[in-house]
């Protein structure tokens, strides 16, 4: 019977999202994941392994990556929450946006939001990264179709940009 | 010019080729950077949408005594239920496969039937309210098993005695495939040296990003509407429409972007569930796999290449006989495909006079294998290139130079019936060994090491074959009365940059900004036939098809404007956009309004392959798709770990359509080599699928990859494609894991035959660990 009961138990959350706030009753086991796709509709961040290993759902919590499959919304509560969507200002894309296409840093997209906003966070972090920082810090965010010359191509030229 | 400063020559060279080429931007990148691109996942849902869930078998081989789905029918929000037993008298047998040059029948029923074949193997499908409810719902189903032994290696389901996994069938041998020509025989009398090797290559799991099997399926009033990630749309309508007993119109086949597949991206057996559930109970039904449920969708088959190769003292190759076994998991699934590709490519790129190729395909319990990127040639090229370097070094002669020496050179036959060599391996080798400033010479093993680390450079070649059949492929190009023109087709976007090439394509043809040209998501209301997205085929077949539309809406435009402006249609052509004659001229739009109304101008392109005869196994082709690597490698040899140090590989790809995208194919080749050469295989142990997860799967990542990844393409435009193009985003992954093991050699003197590549083979092949 523990479903039913996990299902009854709320949290009033407040949350911002991408500079915009929310506030209302959530599951609390619903994961950040589940919150942003099924209640807000931000289809950005992507759905792939659910345990942690692959950094498709990264997003950033107050400037830190986290991995949203593995991080329950109530968590978030008071926080401030940065998704792929949130990125760009107007039609401004960020420079790691446009480093990203520059370099063909994505090839079937599906890991491409998670390795930006990984990227993203490291730049708040270290604004000027080395490659072997690169590599390591994005040993979470795997992409398939390997396009990790494009990537750590791109993220180097953003963040020669941003100096 | 030293090396080194010819290699920065290179790469300054490759990055003013980059920026020389002008290109646009890829066009679907700024969708993908911002979030927009909408997957499988992403679509929203229908009015009345329901949940879908599996249940799927645990063991790799058992025997259903019963089903009782009772309880998960009582439970609320449970809105239907499929398997065995609720059928509603479907015929549960999915359509067999298809192959031009094989008769195959169909072995596979979408739900298990009397037994389970497969750890993973779909045994119901649950549709309800939410998610939530689907799922606890598959929990209450309750089946009973009777185990039976499994079988996990090809070789032992071929011996005499094993069981049979197929009762009706009577054997597991699938099916078997031959290459001759010459005399083998003869070709070893002739030959001064006689050599045996035997290389393995393990099962693998393509693992796309995006999970395998998603769907929004409805099934109502007698038609289909299904959105589905899957790499060949049109021909899934037939299927599906003859699995429902429908009329193909019926069916119709939407394509979001796809989160990668190489192969994986089919129609599911559980989205023939959803199908079946939408049917039944008159709703939409959506379907979200998990990665364990992905993971056991699909596969790469498992292969042992064996090879007996005769040469005569000079070093000329003589005769090569081949022995090929193929694992195609519990269902025929690409049996065909792969195992007729492997015939095929088992003789590496090599005049050989004399060649005798048998290749067999048997049933085992793992999950069933399908296409993977290069089907069939990874794992031969995995055979053969090492093969080549182990037999030159045993003969006392440089690899390079063996390889020189033996390599078929441009303008020289294969085999009656198929394209002249189109390449020059010593020109791709030369590129590829400077890459790495290499002379191309071995490192004198066996001298005494300053440390316990070793380092070693080897190559291999790689020879696929263009595209091969899979008949006509269409697109349609139109023009509204605003002058926007739009490409329909039915070739999904599934990483390769497919979209982009197509309108790259079709802007040059109709001499346009590639802005100002549309790409369609492909849609089979379009009734465009394609085979789909794999075999190197989008450049090649989509790409003329394309071409071939551009070309005939601009000739349609010619003749419009003739009649609506006067003159002859020869006076008339098309400059920059814009149709001129004599001093005048007009646009697109301008032209097409003279038609009134909501006018648009509508033209069909096609290209047709050459015909695939069962006389020819090479027949069909449209021509050579060769490249090269070398790589540089560094082996501990206490721990046996292994790191690759650089790596280079050149393709020819004729021409490049987009630079930038078909370099990153060539470059997303190597690094999933580097996975299926140093870590990746699907363990069976148990009765049971062992690391069927992300979690437990090792997948190349970032810090696996060599800062030092020269990936480069020769364009001397001499494809059969649009503007000179070849097929070539599966040149480059065929080659990884026969280089590195040939630089291991170099490094160390001893070689691992076995695929993955890892560190305790290292030290067991040092002799420092036990068998
Ligand atoms: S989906 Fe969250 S880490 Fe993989
Ligand atoms: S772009 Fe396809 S997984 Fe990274």
């Amino acid at each position: 019977m523990q479903d039913e009961l996990d299902t009854s138990q709320t949290f009033a959350l407040s949350v911002t999202v991408n500079g915009r706030p929310w506030s209302g009753d959530v599951p609390v086991e619903e994961t950040l994941i589940e919150f942003l796709r099924g209640r807000l509709g931000l289809t950005g961040t992507k759905r792939s392994c659910e345990a942690q290993v692959c950094g498709a759902c990264t997003v950033l919590v107050d400037r830190r990556p986290i991995s949203s499959c593995s991080y329950l919304t109530f968590e978030a509560n008071g926080k401030s929450v940065l998704t792929i969507e949130g990125l760009a200002i107007g039609e401004q894309l960020d420079p790691l946006q446009a480093a990203f296409i520059r370099n063909i840093g994505a090839q079937c997209g599906y890991c491409t939001p998670g390795q930006i906003m990984a990227a993203k966070a490291l730049l708040l972090e270290n604004p000027s990264p080395t490659r072997e920082q690169i590599a390591h810090w994005l040993r979470g965010n795997i992409c398939r179709c390997g396009a990790y010359p494009g990537i750590a191509a791109a993220i180097l030229e953003a963040s020669r940009e941003k100096r | 010019m030293g090396i080194r400063n010819w290699r920065e020559a290179k790469i300054e060279n490759l990055k003013s080729k980059i920026e020389n080429h002008e290109e646009s931007p890829r066009i679907d990148l700024q969708d993908k950077v911002t979030g927009a691109a909408k997957y499988i996942d992403d679509l929203p849902d229908l009015p009345g949408m329901t949940y879908a869930a599996t249940l799927l078998s645990p063991y790799s081989h058992a025997r259903i005594r019963a089903i009782d789905s009772s309880k998960a029918e009582r439970l609320p929000g449970v809105l239907g239920v499929v398997h065995r037993d609720r059928l509603d008298g479907l015929n549960p047998l999915l359509p067999a496969h298809r192959h031009e040059l094989f008769q195959l029948t169909a072995d596979q029923p979408f739900v298990a039937t009397d037994k389970v074949r497969f750890d993973g193997e779909l045994v119901a499908v649950v549709a309800a309210e939410d998610m939530r409810t689907a799922l606890r719902a598959v929990e209450m189903i309750e089946v009973d098993y009777e185990p039976l032994p499994p079988l996990f290696d090809a070789t032992e389901a071929l011996a005499p005695g094993a069981p049979i996994l197929h009762e009706s069938r009577g054997t597991n041998l699938l099916l078997e495939d031959k290459l001759e020509w010459g005399d083998v025989k003869r070709g070893f009398k002739e030959a001064d040296r006689v050599f045996e090797e035997v290389y393995t290559s393990p099962a693998m799991f393509h693992h796309p990003m995006e999970p395998i099997g998603g769907c929004v399926a409805q099934f109502a009033n007698d038609e289909i509407n299904l959105w589905a990630p899957t790499s060949s749309p049109f021909r899934d309508t037939g299927e599906i429409a003859h699995f429902f007993g429908l009329d193909p119109e019926k069916v119709r086949v939407r394509v979001p972007y796809v989160g990668g597949g190489f192969g994986s991206k089919v129609i599911t057996s559980a989205i023939f569930g959803a199908l079946f559930l939408s049917r039944k109970i008159r709703r939409p039904v959506r379907l979200a796999p998990s990665a364990q449920e992905s993971f056991r969708q699909n596969s790469r088959h498992a292969m042992v290449y064996k090879a007996k190769i005769g040469v005569k003292s000079d070093g000329a190759l003589a005769a090569l006989q081949v022995d090929l076994v193929v694992d195609t998991g519990a269902y025929t699934t690409g049996g065909a495909t792969v195992t007729h590709n492997a015939a095929i490519s088992a003789w590496g790129c090599y005049r050989i006079p004399h060649v005798s190729i048998h290749a067999r395909c048997a049933y085992t319990n793992k999950v069933p294998a399908s296409h993977t990127r290069a089907t069939g040639k990874v794992q031969t090229t995995w055979g053969i290139e090492c093969a080549i370097d182990s037999v030159a070094r045993q003969m006392g002669i440089e690899p390079l130079e063996f390889r020189k020496k033996n390599a078929l050179r441009r303008g020289e036959f294969v085999a009656k019936g198929t394209p002249a060599m189109d390449t020059d391996y010593s020109e791709l080798m030369a590129e590829a060994t400077a890459a790495i400033q290499w002379n191309g010479r071995s490192s004198s093993s066996g001298l005494p090491r300053a440390s316990h680390f070793a380092r070693g450079r080897g190559m291999a070649l790689s020879l696929r074959h263009g595209s091969q059949g899979g008949g006509r492929a269409y697109a349609m190009a139109t023009i509204d009365a605003r002058g926007v023109v739009k490409i329909h087709h039915n070739t999904p976007e599934i990483g390769q940059g497919t979209h982009n090439l197509i309108s790259v394509v079709a802007a040059k043809t109709l001499g346009i900004p590639q802005s100002e040209v549309r790409v369609a998501q492909p849609d089979t209301a379009m009734q465009l036939p394609f085979a789909g997205v794999s075999a190197q085929r989008t450049t090649m077949q989509m790409g003329k098809a394309v071409e071939n539309a551009g070309e005939n809406l601009k000739q349609e435009l010619i003749r419009l404007a003739a009649q609506a402006k006067g003159g002859k249609p020869e006076e008339w052509q098309v400059v920059q956009g814009r149709l001129c004659r004599a001093e005048r001229s007009f646009t697109f739009s301008e032209i097409v309004r003279t038609l009134g109304g909501s006018a648009v101008l509508k033209s069909i392109g096609s290209h047709s392959p050459p015909p695939t005869v069962r006389e020819s196994a090479f027949s069909g082709m449209d021509h050579w798709a060769p490249s090269a690597a070398a790589a540089e490698i560094e082996v501990d040899c206490e721990t046996g770990e292994l790191r690759v140090l650089q790596f280079s590989v050149i393709a020819d790809a004729g021409k490049a359509i987009h630079y930038a995208s078909a370099k990153a194919q060539v470059e997303g080749g190597v690094v999933m080599g580097f996975g299926h050469a140093l870590f990746e295989e699907v363990v069976y142990q148990e009765g049971q699928l062992l690391n069927g997860h992300t979690a437990e799967y090792r997948l190349p990542v970032m810090g696996d990859i060599p800062e030092a990844l020269y990936a480069s393409m020769v364009e001397n435009e001499d494809g059969p494609g649009p503007f000179g193009s070849k097929g070539m985003s599966q040149t480059s992954i065929v080659t990884v894991a026969p280089a590195i093991g040939n630089a291991i050699y170099d490094a160390i003197g001893v070689r691992v035959r076995d695929l993955p590549i890892t560190a305790e083979k290292i030290l067991r092949a040092l002799g420092k660990i036990g068998k």
